[in-house]
């Protein structure tokens, strides 16, 4: 461990409040983080400890951004993890690679995969970088900001909770991914996953400045105005998002034999002068008000309960359901023309083009 | 050439065979008009306008976005209409809702409906009406291949082309199949008509054999100009196969009555002698020629040319319902039926046939101008041919100005040969055809001589005496003998011979009412 650069601490409240802030930032998909984030709370109560740096601080050396893949969103509850599976996974990427590891990646900072690089620093002792490949959460490996032809060749690394590991080598991530998807069916489900380790210039250059302590803040501002009883507006006020509407869910419907998360959420307003629709692919990824494309990716998409303002995940909305509907902005750079192809509804098989409604907020 | 066709309503289409099992969603139909339709692969304004109606033809599922993002473009738009194809679980509950709030009609076809040939018929519908007229025509034809099995076939075959409810009505209007009818019409123009009661339209077909027509009727639901045009063309192709089948049915009719009618007429003439041929004819037509017979003969007094056929079927029923059970012979001036019985029939018997037949004619009405008559039992055919004459003999006895007298009961209508007395049948001869064309030519000489007519009448009026006749006249009884001389050297008879007085007097009796005319109220002038 060559002159670790120094950071910030994790808190345990911190850690609360990423839990939230992922929660959002999942868009209704990339898992439920409440299991990583009691994962992460019970390493962190043996003792260890959790630095998260800054991006800048990264002078040279490796970053290993870690994540856990599955073959869907909720085999991670069904099957327990061992609970080494993510620090095994280090060790065999910095064996194979035959490189050290200076600091930990998040590659999407929303759903489950916000937690899990938390938990491979807090075992193997190294410090978290604030930064993140997705500044949000997305369903394919290669939705990142780098380019997945030259960045993101190389080998693949997997280990899962029995103990098998597996390197898959020489691929880009839509290779990875569809490899990787079949092994895991043999391998009980699910794994920790780490990219191909990136020097510390590229991730410098290439990733999402300052969004692991931004959702860290999105979780907070969240946490306080549902404790404080705000109503939809008002929450979105707090959060910099925009309120698209709510309403009662009249009907939720899923699109037979095309994946996962796939269907459409018919929602009625309130007042009853409008009617919205949520397109779901994995995560909400469009939204319709009477007719008209009023939001799309790569903007974050939330469905809320109008009551406890909790986050409805894709796999939960039902008819009945009273929603509140937000758009979160996500950062500029993800509307850039080189990355939008790889994350506007497009590339989720909506033919439409992407709109921008959060263009100017912050979060 | 196609013609202008009338702007169509979109609710008239919505009401046509074509969208049948279509469910109509979103904004009202209304008064939505079609001028065009258009065929687009999936939801797709683009340069549509209002007068457009879409069909979507290639669209897999219309619980998609693309169809609510495309909804509010139609109905920005103001196209007239969206029509979708069936099948999947259909549009969303925010398509609908969408659909509904922007007034934009939405029109689900059935699953298993093919979008692109309601499409054609569709467009048939707005652009060429006159293509779907021919194809129903064509479909009517093609299921009328053939004779009709019956007047209900016609109108059947009609219905199932039309796709709406055809029904026939007697010449009084009153419904024989069917169930539905116009309250009112021009009966009395034998003219296609159309009546639009509510929202019922009904498309009225005269069917013309005789004077009087049979009409059919379609009643159609809201139909579009082009659908009555449609039901127009087709009423009127069935009319000749309902001509037809009338003409047949009259064939069948007019042969039979032409058996009967003949067999009675040689059974009447050979009498006793009728051989095995003659009984195997009556046999055949199931008539009993031994027993007892009673005929009874219907003579039709107010147009004796009339067609004996048309109310043969009515008349049978009656004698039916009174009794009279046997065979009904067409005459040239009416009908002629018996009653057989095994033995000879008691005047209890006569009197119930007489109150029988009364009763006949009081059904058939005071207007239909029958006079009836009754001749005595006789046994055998030789007996047939006795009461049969008998009867025309009561039939003839019966004086034309009672049976036109309305006020009169049908009871004085009928009488029984017996009834007939001396006076009675002078009557009868002198009123009969045969006397008139005896008196016609014997007192030819004198039809130029109206004066030495009435003198001659008067003369034999008054057995004979030129004094009795000179004062009943007013004349100089020279004068009235000098006529006499003079009538007598014309006619070539000596009307001192009993023979030819009797001849001449009847001769005269028989041509009065003519003869007399000029003495009514006036002294007759010399000539």
């Amino acid at each position: 461990m060559s002159d670790a650069p120094a950071g910030q601490a994790l808190s345990v409240d911190d850690v609360d409040a990423l839990r939230w802030g992922a929660s959002l930032l999942g868009s209704g998909g990339g898992g439920e983080p409440r299991l990583g984030a009691l994962w992460l709370a019970r390493e962190m109560s043996g003792g260890a400890g959790v630095e998260v740096v800054a991006v800048d601080t990264l002078a040279e050396g490796w970053v290993l951004t870690v994540a856990v893949a599955g073959s869907t969103a909720s085999v991670g509850i069904e099957k327990l993890p061992a609970g080494d599976e993510l620090r095994r996974c280090v060790t065999v990427a910095e064996r194979y690679h035959g490189v050290h590891i200076d600091a930990i990646g998040v590659v999407e900072v929303g759903g489950s995969n916000a937690l899990f690089p938390f938990i491979a620093a807090a075992q193997t002792g190294k410090p978290v970088v604030d930064a993140d490949l997705m500044g949000r959460a997305f369903s394919r490996l290669d939705q990142t900001v780098m380019d997945p032809g030259p960045d993101l060749t190389g080998a693949w690394v997997c280990a899962e909770a029995h103990g098998a590991a597996m390197v898959i080598d020489g691929v880009e991530p839509r290779t990875a991914e569809r490899v990787m998807r079949g092994a895991l069916t043999g391998l009980g489900g699910w794994a920790a996953l780490a990219y191909p380790p990136l020097s510390a210039e590229t991730y410098r250059r290439v990733a999402l400045r300052g969004t692991v302590r931004a959702a860290i803040g999105l979780g907070r501002r969240y946490r306080a105005g549902a404790a404080a009883g705000l109503d939809g507006p008002e929450l979105a006020e707090r959060l910099g998002a925009e309120h698209l509407g709510q309403g009662t869910v009249l009907e939720v419907y899923r699109y037979p034999g095309k994946g996962f998360g796939n269907g459409s959420v018919a929602v009625r307003t309130t007042d009853g002068a409008q009617v919205l629709r949520v397109e779901m692919q994995n995560e909400y990824a469009m939204v319709l008000r009477d007719g008209e494309v009023v939001a799309t990716t790569p903007d974050v998409i939330c469905l809320l309960d109008t009551h406890s303002l909790q986050v409805i995940q894709t796999g939960e909305v039902r008819r009945g359901h009273e929603v509140v509907l937000l758009a979160l902005p996500v950062p500029d750079r993800l509307w850039h023309p080189d990355i939008l192809p790889r994350v506007a509804p497009r590339a989720f098989g909506l033919d439409a083009d992407p709109v921008r409604r959060t263009k100017g907020r912050m979060r | 050439m196609t013609e202008p066709a009338d702007p169509l309503a979109l609710r008239q289409l919505v009401a046509h065979p074509v969208l049948d099992g279509a469910e109509v969603v979103g904004g009202a139909t209304g008064d939505v008009v079609v001028q065009r339709v258009r065929v687009r692969p999936g939801v797709d304004a683009t340069g549509l306008g209002p007068g457009d109606l879409i069909v979507v033809t290639a669209l897999g599922d219309a619980a998609g976005w693309q169809v609510e993002a495309g909804i509010r473009r139609c109905a920005l738009a103001g196209v007239a209409g969206l029509v979708l194809p069936g099948g999947g679980r259909g549009p969303l509950a925010t398509s609908l809702l969408l659909a509904e709030r922007l007034g934009l009609p939405l029109i689900l076809l059935p699953a298993g409906a093919s979008a692109h040939d309601v499409a054609l018929r569709l467009a048939q519908l707005v652009a060429t009406p006159e293509v779907t007229r021919a194809e129903q025509v064509l479909e009517f034809v093609r299921r009328m291949r053939g004779h009709p099995d019956s007047l209900e076939a016609v109108a059947d075959a009609a219905a199932k082309v039309l796709r709406a409810p055809v029904s026939m009505l007697s010449p009084d209007g009153a419904l024989v199949h069917g169930a539905h009818s116009p309250s009112s019409f021009r009966r009395d123009l034998t003219l296609p008509q159309v009546v639009v009661e509510d929202e019922l339209t009904h498309v009225v077909q005269p069917v013309s054999t005789t004077a009087a027509p049979l009409w059919l009727t379609a009643a159609l639901t809201s139909p579009t100009p082009a659908r009555v045009a449609i039901a127009q063309a087709v009423l009127a192709i069935a009319e000749p196969w309902a001509v037809s089948w009338l003409a047949t049915q009259r064939l069948a009719a007019e042969r039979d009555a032409r058996a009967r009618t003949t067999l009675l007429a040689d059974l009447l003439r050979v009498r006793e002698e009728a051989g095995t041929v003659v009984r195997h004819r009556a046999a055949i037509l199931g008539w009993r020629l031994d027993g007892w017979h009673t005929a009874v003969y219907l003579r039709r007094l107010d147009d004796p040319s009339a067609d004996t056929l048309t109310d043969r079927d009515e008349i049978v029923r009656l004698l039916r319902e009174n009794d009279v059970d046997g065979p009904l012979v067409e005459q040239s001036d009416g009908w002629v039926a018996w009653h057989t019985a095994s033995f000879d029939s008691s005047p209890q018997n006569v009197k119930s046939l007489i109150s029988s037949i009364r009763l006949v004619l009081t059904r058939l009405g005071t207007g239909a101008g029958i006079a009836g008559g009754v001749g005595r039992t006789h046994p055998g055919i030789g007996g047939l041919a006795r009461t049969v004459d008998e009867a025309r003999e009561a039939a003839l006895s019966v004086d034309p100005a009672v049976v036109e007298d309305h006020s009169l009961d049908a009871g004085s209508r009928v009488v029984h040969i017996d009834a007939l007395g001396v006076g009675r049948l002078v009557r009868v001869w002198t009123r009969s055809r045969t006397a008139r064309a005896l008196a016609t030519t014997l007192l030819a000489p004198l039809a130029e001589h109206d004066t030495l007519l009435s003198t001659l009448d008067a003369y034999l009026e008054h057995e004979s005496s030129v004094v009795a006749a000179s004062s009943a006249l007013g004349l100089h009884r020279n004068t009235v003998a000098d006529r006499i001389a003079r009538a007598q050297k014309m006619l070539g008879v000596n009307l001192r011979d009993p023979d030819d007085r009797l001849a001449v007097e009847l001769a005269c009796r028989t041509l009065r009412p003519k003869a007399r005319e000029p003495e009514d109220g006036a002294t007759p002038t010399t000539g």
